[in-house]
């Protein structure tokens, strides 16, 4: 052993000493606070209080009190920041790099239609309907680097975004979702469970009616030959050829849209699905299927 | 307390009966309604501050008599309370000290903005240049935001997704390498 140094020696002295155990550890410094407030030289006196004034007197002012100043937190003017957060809806963003990561990785099916129910089934993407978010907005990060030709239906999204997707060849909608709604695409599987029928969408409230009709922003309500002339109008304004859906094989599935009322692909509002004994129970009375239908 | 007042009433009533005067009652009933009234105020003395329509009750007739019930020492003085509420009294939750938002405008990474003090007062007399910096939003510095963070609840401390918000811009600090969080792509 005489002959070891450095690395050999701190392991061979490691071999000899005991395993770290519950009978020879020790509490941190500091970690025991003893019951009993000591007296005199046992830490009292001043009981760390120390020496006259604030401290001594333990008075803990409350946050934000300047000992009669006019306080940093009343001293400046009104501003309305936060006017009308409480009816505002939030939405998430979903950038055009994760999306495009999300098909790299297999997370999205490109040949399929994609909606807020298969972007929450990827598992990455996240929202809260008590906090009053209402879906996706699609943003422009990574906008340069998108690639993918796909048919997507968003609640938000900008004119670059709309750009972007259309330059490719896809075509992309904006679609308002209610809050009941939402719920259901939040946990799908958990409101199969329940043998709830599938609820109508509710068309959107006044403040966001004009952007759902809008064909600019491409929005579910709008008429669809606004839409095609607002397509060309985009690919002049930022300069790109538009390429044309009607000779693409995929025509038809970049062509497929929801109904207004319509919550699911291939499933109609006030249907029942029932995962266990895979069926779909549809309804037969008259005023149930005009309910579901108007 | 209802019962109280009911059951104080029909032995009054009793009671009057058997003496037979009408007058008597109207006289007899006004130091025993004083008397409900102080201890309806005695037990309940702490929901005093928490009604926003206690003046009301005074003004409110109370077996006909409207005036001279509720003695002068309860009438409720009310401060405006602007400190942090750790413990609220429904909940036992923190609360919001509400006029931190309606100053301050906190950004997600952290950051709490405000306005110039004075900004509207004699502008007369203040240069164009100094006008100019009034008009700005400026930020807090690390102690006071840290101060104004502990005064609000986690719901304001938590990213809003807001779109057409004119702050969106400010939320991300992505521009400098030191407080960059994704990784720049080249």
């Amino acid at each position: 052993m005489a002959g070891k140094q450095g690395k050999d020696l701190a392991l061979s002295m490691l071999r000899t000493l005991p395993r770290v155990a519950l009978n020879n550890i020790r509490n941190n410094p500091g970690a025991n606070k003893p019951s009993k407030r000591g007296r005199g030289q046992h830490g009292g006196d001043k009981h760390g209080a120390g020496n006259k004034g604030s401290g001594q007197r333990q008075n803990f002012m409350r946050t934000g009190y300047e000992t009669g100043n006019n306080p940093f937190y009343l001293r400046f003017s009104y501003e309305p920041y936060y006017k009308g957060h409480h009816l505002r809806r939030e939405y998430p963003p979903l950038s055009l790099q994760q999306l495009q990561m999300f098909i790299d990785t297999n997370r999205l099916d490109p040949s399929k239609p994609i909606d807020l129910v298969s972007i929450v089934n990827t598992g990455l993407y996240d929202f809260k309907v008590e906090w009053k978010h209402a879906g996706v907005h699609l943003t422009d990060e990574g906008v340069d680097n998108f690639e993918a030709k796909v048919n997507i239906e968003v609640q938000w999204a900008s004119e670059p975004v709309i750009a972007a997707i259309e330059k490719n060849g896809g075509t992309i909608t904006t679609a308002y979702y209610d809050i009941h709604c939402l719920h259901v695409i939040k946990d799908v599987d958990r409101f199969f469970t329940t043998g709830v029928p599938i609820p109508r969408r509710l068309l959107p409230p006044s403040d966001c009616l004009e952007y759902y009709m809008s064909a600019e922003t491409r929005g579910y309500l709008a008429n669809p030959e606004e839409i095609s002339c607002e397509r060309l109008v985009l690919s002049q304004k930022y300069g790109y050829e538009l390429p044309k859906i009607e000779d693409n094989p995929n025509n038809e599935m970049l062509t497929q849209r929801k109904d207004p009322r319509q919550l699911f692909y291939g499933l109609e509002p006030g249907w029942v699905v029932s995962l266990k004994d895979k069926a779909i129970l549809k309804p037969k009375a008259d005023y149930l299927k005009e309910f579901y239908s108007s | 307390m209802l019962r109280i007042v009911s059951t104080a009433v029909r032995s009054i009533a009793s009671h009057a009966n058997v003496v037979n005067l009408t007058n008597s009652l109207i006289f007899k009933q006004y130091p025993v309604t004083q008397c409900i009234q102080q201890r309806f105020f005695g037990a309940f003395s702490s929901t005093i501050n928490k009604w926003g329509n206690v003046g009301n009750i005074k003004e409110k007739p109370i077996f006909g008599q409207t005036e001279g019930i509720v003695p002068l020492s309860l009438t409720p003085v009310t401060n405006s309370v602007r400190t942090v509420i750790k413990y609220s009294r429904q909940k036992g939750k923190r609360k919001t000290v509400k006029t931190v938002l309606k100053r301050f405008y906190r950004l997600n990474w952290g950051i709490w903005i405000r306005t110039y003090a004075g900004r509207h007062k004699h502008l007369w007399k203040k240069p164009e240049g100094r006008r100019y910096r009034l008009r700005q939003h400026v930020f807090c510095n690390a102690t006071q935001s840290t101060m104004l963070d502990k005064m609000v609840t986690s719901y304001w401390r938590r990213p809003h997704y807001y779109v057409d918000d004119p702050y969106n811009p400010y939320h991300k600090r992505e521009e400098f390498p030191l407080t960059r969080t994704k990784p720049k792509l080249y």
